[in-house]
């Protein structure tokens, strides 16, 4: 019994913690709302989009950002035809995270010869 | 409002029904050994009718992950990347070999999610909300790092009447808007089924990941531990 109760009282805390926003490695913004708003909300999406790049804006390049969001900034750049903008933010996740370094850099290196 | 939160959380994480059995403490064995950075998340492959529920899960498990310590892919730029390369459907990804997803971004390990249940059953008084996923990491050799299946339900009927009400509180405006339970529950699952063994013989959740501040302390313990059982 007592076994079963731990895994479930850190899942309170672990999903408490994440309604709050205490003790978070990163700062997520409303990336999670973003993606929701993107996938099944079109009428929205300008204004969501447009939030998620001034929150990724404000980062500029910093640590905090949680991994893969500067990235995310990027494709939906890429989505509204913005190359460079796309590629101003790849750029940022490729000097964050050595883990996106062989994605982004091919992806990068398309782009640039693209323009 | 955060006492509010924090009981109806309590409540859907008590119908919460585990369907893990017997502990079997070589589980993380192979986990341990490979210890991966980064997860490739791939779209979740979709059992059940609802389209919301693919992206719905999609969208929810970065942040797991990323607290959790490791490099999680950006969702949905490598949606967008597998969609260059010709997989439009989850299941074609699905069954594409792991060792090749994994090579294409030069990833450690690559997270597989099949819903098998997403469901709202309208009775009488109150509907009851189910969930049910399956989850498996595969390294980047394709070989198995860790399984899990869990399922949860909700019923307002369980509280009282004013829990719909909280449901709806509890989540972000566009969240709510479009799946007013099934979020808190997806979540709910996802950080069970996520969370960080007491143990190694628990059986249930994955280590921390190296980005994490428990991260050598974790895996000096596993070595403690199997250096006793040896």
């Amino acid at each position: 019994m007592n076994k079963r109760l731990i895994p479930l009282a850190m899942a309170v805390v672990f999903v408490t913690g994440c309604a709050t926003g205490n003790n978070q490695l990163y700062d997520w913004g409303e990336y999670e709302q973003t993606l929701f708003v993107v996938y099944h909300e079109p009428e929205y999406k300008e204004q969501a989009l447009n939030n998620y790049l001034t929150f990724v804006r404000e980062h500029n390049g910093e640590g905090t950002l949680a991994p893969g969001l500067y990235a995310e900034a990027g494709t939906f750049l890429l989505e509204q035809g913005d190359v460079s903008g796309a590629v101003a933010f790849y750029k940022m996740e490729y000097e964050r995270w050595p883990e996106s370094q062989p994605m982004l850099g091919i992806l990068i290196e398309n782009l640039e010869a693209q323009q | 409002m955060k006492e509010l939160k924090f009981a109806l959380l309590f409540i859907i994480v008590a119908v919460a029904s585990g369907c893990a059995t017997t502990s079997d403490p070589d589980r993380l064995n192979a986990f341990h050994d490979a210890q991966p950075t980064s997860i490739l998340v791939v779209p979740p492959m979709n059992d059940v009718t609802d389209v919301q529920a693919t992206t719905s899960v999609l969208a929810t498990l970065p942040y797991f992950l990323g607290e959790k310590g490791f490099y999680v892919f950006p969702v949905n730029t490598v949606k967008t990347l597998l969609e260059f390369e010709g997989y439009y459907e989850p299941a074609e990804v699905h069954s594409a070999p792991p060792e090749q997803l994994a090579n294409l971004f030069k990833a450690d390990a690559v997270l597989y999610v099949t819903i098998h249940e997403w469901t709202s059953k309208y009775m009488v008084f109150a509907t009851v909300t189910e969930v049910d996923f399956g989850y498996k990491l595969v390294a980047a050799d394709g070989s198995m790092l860790w399984e899990e299946r869990l399922q949860a339900e909700y019923s307002p009927s369980s509280g009282g009447g004013g829990l719909i009400g909280l449901v709806v509180d509890a989540v972000e405006a566009a969240v709510e808007r479009a799946n007013p339970t099934y979020i808190p529950l997806t979540k709910t699952v996802h950080a069970r089924a996520l969370v960080t063994p007491a143990a190694n013989s628990s059986n249930q959740g994955i280590p921390v990941g190296p980005y994490h501040p428990a991260y050598a302390e974790y895996y000096q313990r596993v070595a403690a531990d199997s250096a006793v059982s040896e």
